[in-house]
């Protein structure tokens, strides 16, 4: 029998039409019936608001608007106004409605590039909002709409937008710009009383700084979102206001707070609330915030159950700390955060406003010791630790596998592999066989690392067997022979040995500021670079060796000599 | 749990046409649903697993895949429809194993479909769309033998309607 193509489920059909253009998915629409209906779906699914005349032209004939028509609004050079050419029927709704009710997402993004966009006039929107039988809403399963403050001014843009508003959207992305905040802000207004079901707001804003007004205004949105499991919001709204209503949402599992940088003149405030009110982020799972450690030490010593939920704390830190500040950070941690699985501590240098402590600041380039790191071991979960920071951690091998020793969860690891502040570290190359015995669960390991070690110790036969990325950031490479030979002895096969940078180039020539040890850096990832091309070789040479000596036992005794 | 010793352990599958397949475990729980089968049945090692949706000789293709890719690593879980990309490469073996006619593609699709195979489905259906690719709707009928349903009048405005699309 063969099988029946035209009745494939509309699951395989979708996944089929994925790879497809959208040429061609014009086409499978009209082979057949059951094709037609999930090639529509994708053709749909995702519009920009250019898109959007071609759908209005489904409901109904557009004629452009005529001069005379245009007195009472604003003229564009880029925007035409469409107009209906005549009445709509209930028959245009009915062929409409199946084309709108595939629309599951509205991207306002505006092209500047773009030469015309072709809208409705303001008072056909309006005629149309009256006549739809779906209710006021045009797109019945809309999900996901985007609004970009950037949009053209003299349309109003904001009440078709507003238009969109409807029960079922999940998801709000709003974009708020000097240019027209208001606009962004009512919507942001409209949508919380229009779509309570909303559960994921992005809010970004392009401004150099955040009026006190446009945080009230936002944070008094945001007080009543009560469905929002995730808030996602750039820096610059990252204070005590924002936070402290955040803190009361009951539902909210996902807070990331992302960084802009200095290059866009975005400063984030970086304080966090003076107080607490009881049982704040009861769900919250995963936050993502920018302060500086002792801010941080301060906001968690307000109270005992902050988030206790958490899973994934990852901090942007904005200013310089002494090894001491870090400790103490790390052991409030694990007492606030009992389930912890990540953590993620990153200077930014970039966030040059901030100034910590100038004891902090003297304390930043000290080298972080085993004691500083101690608390790590009462965080029973943490599978992830990645501590990028001024100063290098600088241990003795033992101390280091002691410490991991009592961290059986760890499976990804950084300590600070890209110092930024160069000193000596007691941690030698040598620690990687010590290490495959005392942590050998580990995945990812990246190190800052003295190579210049007499000789290599003696490998056990124990290997690395889970770990697949192993990163050495800018150590010194003393002797890549030395260290290749080393490697491949107990590195497994898949492991990959990375040499990228941490952070960009533009980052990094901020951070490090000084062209010499900007090159050096570069030149040492170089030499982990060629040591990474280098072991897929040297484990090709021993294996073709091992293959000629089980064809001539006689040979295995030389062999072994050649190995070791 | 999937430790070591599972590696030596050997999984019966029976098919719809009644043959039984002995099989390494790891190569029989690619497919997702074996392997959760598997884990409901736990350790009765002897206790066959009936297949009612695959013919032996669609089976023997799928094991044949399930084989060369043993060890690729599992896929990550989160794939999401926001970051699908619309591209047509299948890797080198991939692209010679799924050179067979119609049919059997049609069954191997729908086989990956049924077991869960994830990564076998796509290379399936990333085939389909090789096939369908710059092909107008009657060649696409003729290659898959579909019987259009549509009157020449409902085919001409979903053209019209959504000509806008073809040039974007």
């Amino acid at each position: 029998m063969c099988g029946d193509w035209k009745d494939l489920s509309h699951d395989i059909l979708k996944q089929i039409f994925a790879s497809c253009d959208r040429d061609d998915l014009t086409r499978c629409a009209r082979t057949c019936k059951n094709w037609s209906d999930t090639a529509l779906d994708d053709i749909w699914s995702e519009l920009r608001i250019e898109d959007l005349e071609h759908l209005f032209a489904i409901l109904v004939p557009m004629q452009p608007l005529q001069d005379s028509e245009l007195e009472h609004v604003q003229k564009s050079d880029v925007l035409t106004r469409l107009k209906p050419t005549r009445r709509i029927t209930q028959q245009d709704w009915r062929r409409f409605l199946p084309y709108a009710s595939r629309v599951r997402l509205v991207d306002g993004f505006y092209d500047e590039e773009l030469e015309s966009y072709r809208m409705l006039s303001e008072t056909a929107l309006a005629d149309i909002m009256m006549t739809s039988p779906s209710l006021g809403t045009i797109f019945p399963r809309l999900r996901d709409l985007i609004f970009e403050g950037d949009i053209i001014a003299d349309y109003p843009w904001l009440k078709f937008f507003i238009a969109f508003l409807h029960e079922g959207l999940q998801e709000l992305y709003i974009q708020i710009t000097e240019f027209a905040p208001d606009e962004a802000l009512n919507l942001l207004e409209e949508a919380v009383w229009r779509s309570p079901n909303i559960t994921d707001l992005s809010i970004t804003s392009i401004f150099f700084e955040q009026g006190d007004n446009i945080v009230a205004s936002i944070a008094s949105s945001l007080s009543t979102m009560h469905k929002l499991t995730q808030f996602k919001t750039g820096s610059c709204l990252l204070g005590p206001q924002i936070l402290s209503t955040l803190d009361q949402l009951p539902n909210l599992r996902k807070v990331q707070f992302y960084e802009d940088t200095y290059r866009q003149g975005h400063v984030p405030n970086g304080v966090l609330p003076q107080s607490i009110l009881p049982d704040p982020f009861p769900q919250l799972v995963d936050l993502m915030l920018q302060c500086s450690l002792s801010e941080l030490c301060r906001y968690l010593s307000l109270g005992s159950d902050i988030a206790p939920s958490l899973l994934i704390l990852d901090i942007d830190v904005v200013s310089g700390f002494k090894p001491s500040t870090l400790q103490d950070t790390l052991d409030k941690i694990a007492e606030a955060f009992p389930l912890l699985e990540f953590l993620e501590i990153t200077r930014r240098e970039d966030f040059i406003a901030f100034e910590g402590t100038a004891e902090d600041l003297e304390g930043a380039a000290s080298p972080l010791m085993h004691s500083n790191l101690v608390p790590l071991t009462s965080m029973r979960a943490l599978k992830t630790f990645y501590l990028r920071c001024d100063g290098v951690v600088s241990m003795t091998n033992s101390e280091l596998c002691q410490l991991l020793s009592q961290c059986p969860s760890l499976r990804r690891l950084d300590l600070n592999h890209e110092p930024m502040v160069l000193s000596p570290t007691d941690l030698t190359i040598n620690v990687l066989p010590m290490l495959a015995q005392a942590c050998p669960q580990l995945e990812n390991l990246a190190l800052y690392v003295n190579t210049e070690v007499e000789r290599l110790d003696p490998a056990s036969f124990d290997t690395f067997k889970n770990l697949q990325e192993i990163n050495f950031g800018i150590s010194v490479v003393e002797d890549k022979y030395l260290i290749t030979k080393l490697l491949t002895q107990f590195l497994p096969q898949s492991c990959k040995l990375v040499s990228k940078a941490l952070f960009t180039p533009k980052e990094e020539e901020f951070f490090v500021n000084d062209a010499e040890l900007l090159e050096s850096r570069g030149a040492r990832r170089k030499e982990w670079g060629q040591i990474a091309e280098w072991i897929p070789v040297m484990l090709d040479v021993r294996r073709e060796a091992y293959e000629r000596a089980l064809a001539n036992p006689e040979e295995v005794s030389s062999l072994l000599k050649v190995i070791h | 749990m999937s430790t070591t010793e599972d590696k030596t352990r050997k999984v019966k599958l029976v098919t719809s046409d009644n043959e039984e397949f002995e099989v390494d475990w790891e190569v029989a729980t690619r497919s997702v649903l074996i392997k959760h089968m598997l884990e409901d049945i736990g350790e009765s090692e002897e206790q066959a697993i009936p297949l009612p949706n695959v013919t032996a000789n669609v089976l023997k293709k799928v094991l044949e895949w399930c084989e060369h890719h043993r060890k690729d690593p599992e896929p990550a879980p989160e794939s999401s429809d926001d970051n699908r990309k619309r591209t047509l490469e299948i890797g080198d073996w991939d692209a010679k194993f799924i050179q067979v006619d119609q049919e059997m593609l049609f069954e191997i699709i729908l086989a990956a479909n049924y077991l869960d195979i994830k990564a076998l489905l796509d290379v399936g259906c990333k085939t389909v769309a090789n096939m369908i690719k710059g092909k107008q709707p009657e060649e696409i009928r003729k290659m898959f033998n579909i019987v259009n349903d549509f009157t020449p009048e409902e085919e001409a405005q979903i053209k019209k309607e959504n000509e806008w699309a073809e040039d974007r």
